[in-house]
């Protein structure tokens, strides 16, 4: 897009009149469409994770409910308004008998059933068995533990390190740059010291609100090895914009060699903080955070 | 049955306005409930968040001098039930006696309860240092800014009484301000319980 | 029910008359104008907001080197905290309350009714002054130092205390919303007492307009939830003002940041049918109005507007599902929230039978009519989505929830105040507006409403989450640019098409002159109809007894014996059949 183009497209954008701007819209949308990325653009994010799906699978079945519902009503106006215009005459119909209400009911009844039935079980269903079951994350045997620290603007990572404890010499701390292993599942425990933040992964469909004063759960699953958009999704202040991580999908073998060597430089560090003493192990240990890693329930 | 209705005698307008009057009172009333409400909630939120109550090293408040205070803001509302009574029966000398000492026992309870801040504070219970604290400050200077509204319809009461408006049959403000002053102290009671008894 | 009603003389002087007027037409029209005002206030903001989506950090043109001089006219991160957050306030508490309740409310209650005027014009009064203290408490909060409130609509703690937002801006706003509330409250007693008492002999609940249901149930909404804002407003301030911690937990205290939460959405959420209840009504009468049918199943959309109302209370934890509430109650509010749906069928249904069969005049209002259920279906089935956990997870706090919420409270409620105004404008003002302006405007604002709100809805469905000053900050939402980009030249069409609006409005409000055919155009039969247009002080010489429904339309047996399609509810006429249940 050369700057010229822009220039004239914002004078465009405010000046003429309702028209013009509309048609300017239309060819513009026109020429954004064409490039390659729009084509794979609108709709859902790629999905890397193992339980996404879930999340599409509902957002596309109450997708098409939904639309077939407002085609119906569509419809529904633009045929009473041709057929039942000004010279039909009119019906004189209260509709309060008690077959319009049995009629009635039965239609709502029956759309409540069908779409929001699906969608209370189906949610019901992830909930329980994937999205919320911590307990259940807990016991499984390749997974790893993250604690998040959120403050505006940053997101900080802990890794327990080889001796599987948190807050201990041997963690490792990152800041806004999170590497899990492909194929694991990923338990997160967030907390916050200032305001609320959210952690939003949009390419593995989950999000949790992180709220000072009290430790917040969410974990995934990925399945695809590169780097990835993690956001926070709460108005936290100015920068809000600007509190972005990146996660790092590796595949195992990358990711236990990184931390491995991630583990050597904290206890190193550790180390030498220790032995000047003084201030320096003062300073060291203050910007040190992290908890025993909760329970899940 | 559709009658010309361009004047209204000064009775029906008085009826009329006397039952709008009653419901838009229980309505305010009504309407202040949930305030109350959602500040006791609030109360219930924050005390089950804290780990002892009162937390460790804030001066507790006492338990006397509130339940003294608690009485005579509930003898000022008897008062005035007893005002009532009396102007129902005609008796408009007592019914000024009555909303008089009910006004006092108002007063007085504004007094003990600036008295209770000041001491509290002297002690060292601060607004910001604690929930305990907020709380009590809170909830005891908002209550209390209800409590010195009503003693100004009471003031008013009185006077009126004096100068003998109110009548056997026609006596709205003191019903409504009756109504106010009751919610006043009902609304003080779960206050009382939850800050000083729990 | 009473026929028994004072009459007050007319004031004589202009202040009287036009300014501390305790007369519920002279009131109607203040929150008209104040209303308005924020709107076209709110609507700027919008625009701003669009343009920064559209060209992030680019210089504003005309109002940027005003607005924004320390940046060289383009908006600071700073500056677009305040934007969206001022935006928010303003349209909900300072443009759509006056204008659907303050309004709505005060037009039509006492006309509706048969009422000469509410049942305390003085309190009435109030009302209205207590809110202009509010918008200017608004005003205020804008100019002052340290800038305007920037925590997001919602206020929500830490983020809106001293720790994060330590601005007097903030608190100014905070003292607003207290302020407006207390406004509010006034009003709602003073229309449930004047529903309740002041009702014309005859006009049995079952026989009010549907508009005056969803005043009246809004009313009651509001006396009963505004309070609650009420009380997380008062301790919000003493956190601002008295360093208490009551929302303050982190580093700096031990309070709880979602007790705010759950104060605001247990108002929150019955603020969201107050704003469409009243809406609704409206429309649900016009539709009938213009099909010249029956309000289709009149009972039964008063129960769905009474069960929902009551629903209303029990549904805000779905504004909360990701801030770690409890699965058992988030599964309780998942439940009860899909359950809303159920009599918000049952009304959209009677809406689609009530225009099935009827004989349809496109006039002004109905195209508003017709276009306010085209965006609430899209509005609502939107709403599906978002109701439940899972799905919630990736699309709470996205640009889908606000496209949705757009939908329902902007597009839906603003459609309805544009039908409301054109449909009694002649009432008002004893003049009508111009019909084919009126219908420009409908196409033009049909057109923009949708752009722009269908444009956040996919870019939300596609992951752009709310409130960030430059979006494509993110790789996963830079090739959304153009798309947003595209939703901004909507939303500038809606902006321009607006002044078609302000144009016919203002032109029939000044120009001289009383129309013909004034006194009921629309031919319809509710009772503000039976009087003279503009009506009297005290609107009915006698308080008029009423016979009918207010949907009386195309009965046979009347056009046959009196010629016309309509019959008034104070016109005694006796059925053959007695259908009237």
């Amino acid at each position: 897009m050369t700057k010229s183009n822009n220039q004239f497209k914002r004078i465009i954008g405010v000046l003429v009149t309702a028209l013009s701007v509309l048609i300017v819209g239309l060819w513009h949308g026109t020429t954004a469409l064409a490039a390659p990325k729009m084509e794979t653009g609108i709709g859902l994010p790629k999905d890397i994770s193992v339980d996404g799906h879930r999340i599409d699978w509902l957002l596309g079945v109450t997708n098409l409910f939904v639309t077939i519902l407002f085609i119906m009503v569509c419809l529904w106006i633009l045929i009473a308004c041709i057929k039942h215009g000004k010279k039909h005459t009119s019906d004189y119909d209260h509709g309060e008998s008690k077959h319009t209400f049995i009629a009635s009911l039965t239609v709502s009844a029956l759309v409540f059933l069908i779409v929001d039935g699906n969608l209370f079980v189906n949610s019901m269903i992830d909930i329980d068995y994937v999205f919320w079951d911590f307990a259940g994350v807990e016991k499984k045997p390749d997974l790893v533990r993250i604690e998040i620290n959120a403050h505006q603007w940053a997101w900080d990572a802990r890794y327990a390190g080889p001796d599987g404890q948190f807050n201990t010499k041997d963690d490792v701390v990152t800041l806004n740059q999170i590497n899990v292993p492909k194929d694991a599942p990923i338990l997160f425990q967030l907390a916050s010291v200032d305001v609320i933040h959210s952690f939003y992964l949009p390419n593995l469909r989950v999000k949790q609100d992180v709220v000072p004063g009290r430790i917040t759960h969410l974990w995934f699953q990925a399945t695809e090895l590169g780097d990835f958009d993690i956001a926070c999704a709460q108005h936290c202040g100015v920068n809000h914009y600007l509190m972005k991580a990146q996660l790092t999908v590796q595949n195992s073998d990358v990711f236990q060699e990184w931390i491995r060597q991630q583990s050597i430089d904290s206890v190193r560090l550790y180390e030498t903080a220790v032995k000047e003493g003084g201030i320096h192990e003062k300073r060291f240990q203050e910007t040190q955070w992290g908890w025993p890693w909760k329970k899940s329930l | 049955m559709t009658s010309l209705t361009n004047t209204v005698s000064p009775v029906q307008a008085m009826m009329i306005r006397s039952s709008s009057a009653m419901i838009g009172m229980v309505a305010f009333i009504a309407s202040w409930a949930m305030l109350f409400g959602g500040l006791f909630f609030a109360f219930g939120l924050l005390r089950l968040g804290s780990e002892a109550w009162p937390p460790v090293n804030v001066i507790n408040l006492p338990i006397a001098l509130p339940a003294i205070n608690t009485g005579i803001l509930l003898s000022s509302s008897v008062l005035l039930m007893v005002a009532m009574h009396y102007l129902r029966k005609g008796n408009e000398r007592a019914t000024v006696h009555a909303l008089l000492i009910a006004t006092i026992l108002g007063i007085m309870f504004v007094v003990t309860q600036a008295w209770l801040w000041n001491e509290m504070s002297g002690l060292g219970l601060n607004l910001s240092d604690s929930h305990y604290g907020g709380l009590f400050y809170m909830f005891t200077v908002i209550h209390v800014i209800h409590v010195v509204v009503g003693i100004g319809g009471l003031l008013a009461l009185t006077i009126n009484a004096y100068r003998g408006r109110y009548t056997q049959e026609s006596h709205l403000p003191v019903r409504l301000w009756s109504m106010y002053w009751h919610f006043v102290g009902v609304v003080w009671i779960p206050m009382f319980v939850l800050l000083f008894l729990s | 029910m009473s026929e028994l009603q004072p009459i007050h003389a007319a004031p004589t002087s202009f202040i009287k008359k036009h300014i501390f007027s305790t007369d519920h037409k002279v009131i109607a029209k203040q929150f008209l104008w104040a209303g308005l005002l924020f709107l076209a206030l709110g609507g700027f903001l919008a625009m701003l907001i669009r343009w920064q989506w559209a060209f992030p950090g680019e210089a504003v043109p005309f109002v940027g080197q005003g607005m924004f001089p320390s940046s060289d006219g383009s908006i600071t991160p700073s500056g677009y905290t305040k934007l969206f957050t001022n935006h928010g306030l303003i349209m909900i508490f300072f443009a759509i309350t006056p204008l659907l309740i303050g309004f709505f409310g005060n037009l039509l209650i006492p006309l509706q009714i048969g009422a000469r005027d509410m049942a305390f014009p003085r309190l009435n009064m109030a009302s209205f002054w207590v809110f202009v203290l509010s918008q200017l408490l608004v005003l205020a909060s804008l100019v002052v130092p340290l800038g305007a409130a920037a925590a997001g609509w919602t206020t929500y703690p830490p983020l809106s205390t001293n720790i994060a937002t330590p601005g007097l801006g903030q608190t100014l706003m905070v003292m607003a919303l207290f302020v407006v509330g207390i406004s509010t409250i006034m009003g709602a007693i003073n229309y449930i007492v004047t529903i309740i008492g002041f009702r014309a002999p005859g006009m049995g609940y079952f026989k009010m307009p549907l508009s005056i249901w969803g005043l009246w149930l809004a009313s009651i909404l509001n006396l009963l939830f505004v309070p609650v804002l009420g009380s997380a407003g008062l301790l919000l301030l003493f956190d601002r003002l008295f360093d208490t911690q009551f929302f303050i937990a982190g580093a700096s205290g031990n309070g709880d940041p979602i007790l705010f939460q759950h104060l605001f959405w247990l108002f929150g959420h019955p603020e969201v049918y107050i704003l469409i209840l009243p809406a609704w009504g409206v429309i649900a009468d016009f539709l009938s109005f213009f099909s010249r049918k029956p309000s289709y199943f009149y009972k039964g959309s008063v129960w769905a507007l009474v069960t929902i109302s009551i629903l209303s209370a029990l549904v805000y934890g779905h504004h909360m599902f990701v801030a770690g509430m409890s699965p058992m109650l988030g599964k309780s509010f998942m439940l009860l929230t899909l359950a809303i749906s159920i009599p918000a069928e049952l009304l959209f249904l009677n809406w689609l039978h009530t225009i099935w069969k009827g004989s349809i005049r496109l006039t002004v209002p109905m195209l508003f009519s017709l276009g306010f259920v085209f965006v609430f279906a899209l509005g609502g089935l939107t709403g599906i989505h978002l109701g439940t956990i899972s799905t919630d997870l990736y699309l709470h706090d996205t640009m889908f929830v606000v496209g949705h919420f757009h939908f329902t409270l902007a597009a839906a409620t603003f459609l309805a105040v544009f039908a409301g105004i054109y449909f009694w404008f002649p009432k008002m003002f004893g003049r009508h507006m111009n019909q084919r302006l009126g219908k420009i405007h409908f196409w033009t604002s049909f057109i923009g409403i949708n752009g722009v709100f269908t444009g956040q809805l996919i870019v939300g469905y596609a992951g752009q989450h709310r409130r960030l000053y430059d979006p494509y900050e993110y790789t996963f939402i830079k090739h959304l640019q153009p798309l947003n980009e595209w939703t901004t030249y909507f939303a500038f069409f809606l902006g321009v098409s607006s002044l078609v609006f302000v144009v016919n409005f203002f032109w029939n409000v000044f120009r001289r002159g009383h129309d013909e055919n004034i006194d009921n155009p629309w031919e319809v039969g509710t009772l503000e109809w039976t009087v003279p247009s503009p009506p009297h002080h005290h609107n009915f010489d006698t308080i008029p007894t009423v016979f009918h429904g207010p949907h009386e339309y195309s009965n046979p047996e009347v056009k046959k014996a009196l010629g016309k399609d309509w019959l008034a509810q104070t016109e005694k006429f006796s059925f053959s059949k007695q259908d009237d249940s």
